[in-house]
């Protein structure tokens, strides 16, 4: 057993030294003088990598985002064309149906049903962001670490099908959501009053 | 909800944590730092705020507010005392997930009964499917093992009042007992799930199905000191817990006994004895007087109570009961 | 094969088939069942007969038994059990030395102070394989021996023979069967004694010449007779 159970571990920058601040629940900290990203691994403060994405706005909200695949009684659903369906939804573009769906998972402070009502909503929109040049902008505090991901990441699934589906007590007990590729990334959104509105997907939030 | 007092890393200086919190802000050198539990799981330790003295004190008190506390009290000795610190599981976080349920339904149908007068029955209509997502605030605790010796079967933590520290084992070890705890987090957690799938209202469901797990989860396995006192009454040992928080006594199981003493009916039969054989008229005086000091000491002439006042047997109370 | 020491981590070459080892480098006991170590530990306890007796009467009298408790044969020894922790979370815990007849077992792992277990001869380290005890096809993760203080009692009320077990831990008091309450239990030496105190004070009283002789006489009987019984004479 260990002598002292507990460590405090201060929240120092590695990069520039410089003092950390952050909110009680945060579990991903962004340095304000330097921008270098870090999270607590295995007991001490390791830098953890942020994907900004471009797009227009003043104010960067931070999601996981990853590409999915559906398991259900009826067999593995792993393309964009395939979840369209379940989400009764018109099928895409032929260019993205045999693409993987992508979730978005929002990481920052939102009551849960918020959260899962956004990230269905950028989820069935499809969205197609790329990298932007101008890394290590600030972004918002993250307040969902990446063990809970998958967790959410089902519940915004299953948000996104149709009702039918989700009254189906078997399709209900096979279901589940397999991610790869998991990343944390930062999309810009524009602050206007008491919203947040993002241009690209037309979303607000 | 508890707050643990730590030492900052940088400064020194004591700083104090909520439960549930991830970081915290040392207000004398201005550093945040984040708390680390050993594998994820941090091991806390409530220091006791009562002591020896005050826990035989607050029994004591319970006995005196007793019918027969009094008579408890001057026959009972105490043995001897330790400090246990009893391991609970402590989890915080958010139960998420879904539920399907299906229930019944029940609509009401306007009849005309024979003599035309309308009435309203109730008839069953088909069931009903209903999924729900779950999104519940869960705040739990759950003894690691087998406590109801103790009298202790969950751990009140209320509000900012109580103060943890971080477990040191050698120390604690040195101020009493650390039980270990024989109960796996995995136990805790199901049984925290299955107190919020119970928490959702089930009224009219014919059956369900759902799958809940625990989001950003705070575990924590909390140490809480009681008292752990011997009492001797002849041959006999009588175990007493006492909470090391409140002082309040979480467990004694004492017999409601009353014994009287030997004087009485030996100082009765000399009396009447003396009496009698010294003349019938004092015989009838010393009988008299026997009578009532059986009733101002027993408050009754009832045979079966007399016969055991001679013989010794005590009668049997209620006793002393908690736990 | 190799096993890992559950207290201190140290991995060991393991030269015999042999199920239960002791580590070159802490010196805690334990055994090897399918490849998995399962650490040995027992309940720090100090054994005192007297405690564990008074704890039982303390017990009867709680419960309502009007008739003393004679004391019969105690023994005290570490009885080996079972903790397994089930992949659904739940724990089993079972005797791995059956306890004698009629003595029952505790039916859940008592709460105290745990230490792993050195190679110690007054341990019971035969014990019956965790399949045997566990028969039901269930998935055990983790399995532990746990070294529990018990005495077991014979004792007898109003003739009759009964059999308890307590448990060093907390006290706690384990039985089939327990004295019914009913009837009452007459005390025989103290009514012996009453009867002779009286013949006593009946010769004195009528043999005395005067009141004062009497008076004197009474007190004297008296006295005696209240001395000897606070000095527990007469209470058999």
């Amino acid at each position: 057993m260990a002598e002292l159970a507990i460590k405090a571990v201060p929240l120092i920058c590695g990069k520039c030294s410089l003092r950390m601040t952050a909110h009680r629940q945060q579990v991903i900290y962004q340095c304000n003088g330097c921008g270098a990203v870090w999270e607590l691994a295995q007991g001490r403060i390791a830098p953890r990598k942020v994907v900004h994405l471009s797009g227009n706005g003043n104010i960067g909200l931070p999601f996981w985002n990853a590409a999915f695949r559906i398991t259900s009684q009826q067999g593995v659903i792993a393309d964009t064309a395939g979840f369209m369906t379940l989400c009764g939804s018109v099928k895409p573009p032929d260019e993205r149906a045999k693409l993987s769906p992508e979730l978005y998972v929002p990481a920052f402070a939102l009551p849960p049903q918020q959260a899962i009502r956004l990230g269905r909503n950028m989820t069935v929109r499809f969205p197609r962001f790329s990298e932007s040049v101008n890394g290590d902008r600030s972004f918002e505090p993250v307040m969902l670490g990446e063990k809970d991901v998958p967790q959410l990441a089902e519940l915004i699934a299953l948000a996104a099908l149709v009702e039918g589906r989700r009254n189906n007590q078997d399709f209900l007990a096979s279901f589940g959501v397999e991610l790869s590729g998991l990343r944390l990334v930062a999309i810009p959104f524009s602050r206007e009053g008491n919203r947040l509105y993002q241009a690209e997907m037309n979303l607000e939030v | 909800m508890a707050t643990i007092v730590f030492k900052c890393p940088q400064c020194g200086g004591p700083f104090e944590f909520a439960e549930g919190d991830c970081s915290s802000l040392c207000s004398f050198c201005g550093v945040t730092s984040l708390l680390v539990g050993d594998r994820g799981v941090h091991r806390l330790i409530i220091p006791e705020r009562v002591d020896l003295k005050a826990a035989r004190t607050s029994l004591r008190k319970l006995l005196a507010s007793q019918e027969e506390g009094q008579a408890f009290a001057a026959s009972f000795s105490f043995s001897g005392g330790s400090l246990l610190f009893l391991p609970f599981w402590r989890i915080r976080g958010m139960a998420m997930g879904w539920q399907w349920c299906e229930k019944e339904t029940f609509k009401e149908e306007i009849d005309y009964d024979e003599n035309g007068t309308r009435y309203t029955r109730r008839v069953k209509a088909p069931n009903e499917r209903v999924f729900s997502l779950v999104a519940k605030p869960l705040s739990f605790s759950s003894p690691a093992g087998e406590y109801t010796p103790f009298g202790m079967i969950r751990v009140g933590l209320a509000g900012d009042v109580l103060q943890c520290e971080p477990m040191d084992y050698p120390v604690a070890a040195a101020r009493g007992s650390v039980v270990d705890p024989l109960k796996g987090i995995a136990q805790a957690r199901q049984e925290a799930l299955a107190m919020t799938r119970d928490s959702i209202e089930s009224e009219g469901v014919v059956r369900k199905e759902s799958r809940i797990r625990i989001s950003s989860e705070w575990l924590a396995l909390l140490y809480y000191p009681v008292w752990n006192l011997h009492f001797t009454r002849g041959d006999r040992f009588y175990p007493v817990m006492v909470d090391a928080i409140n002082g309040e006594v979480i467990k004694c199981r004492f017999p409601g006994e009353k014994q009287h003493g030997p004087f009485l009916p030996l100082a009765m039969l000399a009396l009447l004895v003396l009496g009698w054989t010294t003349m019938p008229l004092a015989g009838v005086a010393a009988t008299v007087l026997v009578f009532y000091l059986l009733k101002s000491r027993l408050g009754t002439w009832d045979a079966s109570t007399i016969i055991k006042l001679l013989a010794g047997i005590p009668e049997r109370g209620a006793g002393v009961q908690r736990g | 094969m190799t096993a890992k020491c559950p207290q201190c981590g140290f991995r060991a070459v393991l030269l015999t088939e042999t199920s239960y080892h002791t580590c070159s480098q802490c010196r805690a006991v334990f055994r090897v069942y399918h490849g998995q170590s399962i650490s040995e530990q027992f309940f720090r306890h100090e054994p005192d007969e007297s405690l564990a007796w008074g704890a039982l009467l303390g017990f009867l009298d709680a419960e309502g038994s009007c008739t003393p408790a004679r004391r019969g044969e105690i023994a005290f020894a570490y009885h080996p059990f079972w903790l397994a922790d089930r992949t659904d979370g739940s724990t089993l815990f079972k005797a791995a030395v059956a306890l004698p007849d009629s003595f029952q077992a505790p039916p859940a792992p008592p709460a105290g102070d745990l230490e792993f277990s050195q190679k110690n001869a007054s341990l019971s380290h035969s014990v019956i394989d965790p399949q045997q005890a566990f028969p039901e096809t269930i998935e055990l993760k983790r399995l532990r021996l746990l070294q529990v203080p018990l005495y077991l009692i014979s004792y007898e009320v109003a003739g009759e023979k009964y059999q308890a077990t307590v448990s060093g831990c907390a006290w706690q008091i384990h039985a089939n069967r327990l004295p019914q309450e009913g009837g009452m239990h007459i005390p025989w030496p103290r009514l012996t004694f009453l009867a002779v105190y009286l013949t006593a004070l009946l010769v004195a009283g009528v043999l005395a010449p005067n009141i004062i002789w009497r008076l004197g006489a009474l007190l004297v009987i008296l006295l005696a007779a209240w001395a000897l019984e606070r000095s527990g004479f007469g209470r058999g």
